[in-house]
């Protein structure tokens, strides 16, 4: 009944069985206890919850901070990845082994070694002009470590996969270098790019470790939401916490579900029908040329 | 292999490859050279003397045995489910695989927040795991369960994607020719994705013995008992003993560059194994 | 052995793909199931094999129904299209895996597996790659490996899918004709499948036509180009012309017609030579007859008198020899 199709293979019950259970006892069986903690919070406590001031400009500044740090992040990592993949130079590969170090490094040691570097005395911290650590822009600075392999690695695949004789095929059909960028290779990226983009903003919201350093959890100035929930499990506000939680999992389930609309729907040549239909300055002038 | 941009003026290209490396050099290289400054500051003896402490050496151990014990479950699991899916057609597989990457995207503190609910003290389960004197929340059990939650993707995943590419045909052909399955799984399967496996497994550990959010709900901070090494370099550090903090974050960022190495090496196997099959 | 199938249906999910098909293979024939992809040929091998399950009918092996047998017991040599060779394995560990895994009651010692492997290797005459690896071999040498693999376990049946697609062209003729060959010495039941109708031609000794999950014909090459069922086995056969003046219509191959260039005879009909190519043995001539817009493509020895002095533009008078009218 459940196996539609037949398989000379054997063991499919086994590794069903195992993977059902074991997948109900570590994942399924605690989000079910979390449902079951919010379906006993009445309506009005909710409002009272979400009414909260600190809730609120928690909410701003996690959404703000990770908006800037995943746009920040999938520039540079947009950038980083075109250089790797397109040009040859000394040391290209110590940066490429060391662009996953952000996912294999514990992030409380991102936290710390960042906080470090940009404290007002800090190595960095020090040269600039404004401050960096304690601040909202601190937040933005250790989301943008944590995620930003997972732009890079996005992109790159993606980018190896344009040959570099499109981009001469459309030289040789009278491109100039910007039609070419605007018209071939950005509608090629647009998907991943923004498909990386989601995944660094899914990732920033929840990031905790690399943040709660830098972040001082100042309310109202740096407190985002998961240093909110930490706050008040201390104050073993259960109730709180669940409710800052669910939202935070509506959040990222909505952004999950934005990544496979951009997959299934956001096509290069969709793109491409878009951008001519905006008609921009510079492709009209060289139409009358 | 690389194509090379041809014609490039050499201003150009001087300028690109100065912008990579400043931003190469802010993002990735400061950090780490904080690291490696900060932690040796003080010099050898006391870089030494972080390690000799026995609450250091408690954590080391916490850490290493929540990483061992995730890593060893995570890979039973991770090879079922990647032979499940695989494997066969059946209804509901796209839900499975899209449960089973679940936990990648759901945050660390609610990881920790889940399980205090299912275990803590206003849990259903309470009075019954009290009854066989079981703790879970504030001690080692609660620690290595959530490890294993925020880990448990990353074995399946790599070896999802590799068994998918290479196929059924080999395991078919055992099965032709007279093997049983767990002949089909030790002497056909496991040689093409030992590779794959061993990929899962280096970023398991890698964020199994760095996870730090989840645990430190998990944990209760007890010193000597419940503290990870990531706890304990928190707790250096809010102490205002940094150098200690770095000291110890110096042997756990060798630990990820080994892992790195590792990782590397073998997305080099795997990617070797993979363009003979499209031979 | 032979095999009997009976009143066999396959559905996938809502597609029919073998509908009703019945089929007898004789004790050391060399069949081949022929079809265009998508006609179930290979659904219909790999039924045979096991490796699917019919939705209904019945398999027999020597009069005994095995529809419900364990594939293991069945002891099928199959070869893949892409010949699945055990790619961490040498030569030699993939041919004696068949007699490796056997439970220890049944396995032979360790230095008869080893004779046994080594005379597969002689008689697919690779003894002096033993210890490669597959990904060492060339095309047609897997190819063989996979042969030797499979007769390791004294299959009942062979079972081959497209045995030649994956080689190229040269090497696939050379296989072909050593396949025959080896058929021929060991005189085992063989069935095989191809969407090629020059290799099912050239070393079967009948074929089974298919198309759309149902068998068309069923016969030796010979009676099937001379006496095609239907329509789709002609078409399918070779290339076809068509052309009609009237109520008369003519279905033709290239090589069915005649040419001159003199006179006006009876039956003959007007046409401009539009492209000449001589492709060797024979004369490529396509014509674009006067009263049709449909081009038509001849094929005349090059031995045939005058056709050095054809020209494009020329006018030729064709008839065809063979009226398969439809």
């Amino acid at each position: 009944m459940f196996s539609s199709k037949y398989s000379v293979i054997p063991g499919f019950w086994l590794s069903l069985g195992y993977t059902l259970s074991w997948l109900s006892l570590i994942v399924l069986l605690p989000l079910a206890a979390l449902l079951l903690y919010a379906s006993h919070i009445h309506f009005d406590q909710l409002i009272t919850i979400l009414s909260n001031r600190q809730l609120q400009s928690a909410l701003k500044l996690s959404l703000y901070t990770s908006f800037y740090a995943s746009l920040l992040a999938s520039i540079f990592g947009a950038f980083l990845a075109w250089m790797l993949t397109r040009y040859s130079f000394t040391g290209k590969k110590i940066i490429d082994s060391m662009i996953d170090l952000p996912l294999a490094l514990p992030t409380a040691i991102a936290g710390i070694a960042l906080t470090t570097l940009y404290a007002p005395n800090g190595l960095l911290g020090s040269l600039l002009p404004f401050k960096v650590a304690y601040t909202p822009l601190g937040i933005i600075v250790a989301m943008v470590f944590v995620t930003i392999p997972f732009t890079i690695r996005t992109l790159e695949p993606i980018i190896k996969d344009i040959p570099y004789s499109v981009e001469e095929a459309a030289k040789t059909l009278g491109a100039t270098p910007l039609q070419t960028f605007l018209y071939v290779i950005f509608p090629m990226l647009f998907p991943a790019w923004l498909t990386g983009f989601s995944l660094a903003m899914a990732r920033s919201l929840g990031e905790y470790g690399s943040v709660v350093f830098i972040a001082a959890n100042i309310p109202y100035k740096t407190e985002i939401l998961p240093i909110l929930i930490v706050s008040k499990l201390d104050q073993f506000d259960y109730t709180g916490a669940t409710v800052i939680s669910l939202l935070m999992l509506l959040i990222s389930f909505g952004l999950l579900f934005f990544i496979t609309i951009i997959q299934r729907w956001i096509k290069p040549h969709r793109l491409i029908w878009f951008m001519t239909h905006l008609s921009l300055p510079f492709f009209s002038k060289k139409k009358s040329s | 292999m690389t194509p090379i941009i041809h014609k490039q003026t050499t201003l150009k290209r001087s300028l690109l490859l100065t912008l990579t490396w400043l931003v190469f050099g802010v993002i990735f290289l400061a950090p780490l050279s904080i690291i490696l400054i900060e932690g040796l500051s003080k010099g050898l003896g006391f870089f030494w003397h972080t390690f000799a402490n026995p609450v250091a050496l408690s954590a080391l151990k916490l850490t290493l045995f929540a990483t061992i014990v995730s890593v060893i479950l995570n890979v039973i699991f991770g090879v079922m489910a990647a032979w499940c899916i695989t494997k066969y057609e059946f209804v509901g597989k796209s839900l499975l695989t899209t449960l089973i990457d679940l936990p990648f995207s759901i945050s660390p503190i609610i990881v920790g927040l889940i399980y205090t609910l299912l275990y803590g003290s206003q849990s259903i389960l309470y009075p019954f795991l009290m009854e066989y004197n079981l703790q879970v929340i504030y001690a080692v059990p609660g620690i290595v369960l959530a490890t294993i939650f925020v880990t448990f993707p990353f074995v399946a995943r790599s070896l999802i994607s590799l068994m998918q590419e290479q196929g059924n045909t080999e395991e078919e052909a055992a099965r032709l020719l007279g093997a049983n399955g767990w002949q089909i799984f030790w002497l056909v399967t496991f040689p093409n994705i030992r590779w794959a496996l061993l990929h899962g497994v280096t970023m398991c550990t890698a964020r199994a013995m760095g996870e730090f959010g989840a645990v430190s709900i998990i944990s209760g901070h007890i010193e000597g008992l419940t503290n990870t090494l990531p706890l304990q370099i928190e707790i250096l550090y809010n102490e205002y003993n940094a150098t200690a903090a770095f000291s110890i974050s110096i042997i756990l960022l060798i630990m990820a560059m080994i892992i790195l190495f590792v990782r590397q090496w073998c997305e080099r196997k795997i990617t070797h194994v993979t363009s003979d099959a499209e031979q | 052995m032979n095999i009997h199938i009976k009143e066999l249906n396959k559905y996938f999910n809502q597609f029919h793909v073998l509908q009703n098909i019945n089929l007898d293979i004789r004790k050391g024939e060399l069949i081949a199931l022929l079809g265009p992809s998508g006609c179930g040929k290979t659904s219909l091998l790999r039924i045979i094999a096991g490796l699917e399950q019919p939705s209904s009918g019945q398999i027999f092996f020597n009069d005994q129904d095995i529809s419900n047998k364990d594939i293991r017991e069945r002891r099928i040599g199959y070869m893949f299209q892409h010949f699945a060779l055990f790619r961490h394995m040498t030569v030699l560990e993939n041919i004696s895996f068949g007699l490796r895994i056997k439970p220890r009651k049944e396995r032979p010692s360790a230095s008869d597996i080893l004779a046994k492997s080594k005379h597969l290797l002689d008689m697919v005459q690779l003894s002096n790659l033993a210890d490669r690896y597959p990904d060492e071999l060339s095309g047609g040498q897997k190819q063989r490996v996979a042969l030797a693999r499979a007769m390791a376990i004294d299959p009942s049946v062979l079972l081959l899918d497209e045995p030649f697609s994956a080689l190229d062209t040269k090497v696939r003729r050379e296989l072909r004709q050593w396949l025959s060959n080896l058929h021929h010495e060991i005189q085992l039941t063989s069935v095989f499948v191809t969407h090629d109708q020059e290799e099912a031609m050239e070393i079967a000794d009948r074929v089974v036509i298919m198309n759309k999950g149902v068998i068309e014909q069923i016969g030796s090459p010979k009676e099937i180009l001379d006496t095609p069922k239907n329509d789709f086995v002609y078409h399918f056969l070779g290339e076809t012309n068509h052309f009609s003046v009237g109520e008369q219509n003519f279905t033709f191959r290239p090589h069915e017609v005649i040419l001159s260039i003199h006179t006006e005879k009876v039956g003959y009909f007007e046409a401009t030579a539009i492209d000449i190519r001589p492709l060797g043995a024979v004369t490529k001539i396509v014509l674009k007859p006067k009263d049709s817009d449909y081009p038509i493509e001849a094929q005349v020895p090059n031995t045939t008198r005058n056709l050095s002095s054809l020209n494009k533009g020329d006018k030729v008078y064709f008839r065809p020899i063979m009226d398969f009218e439809i």
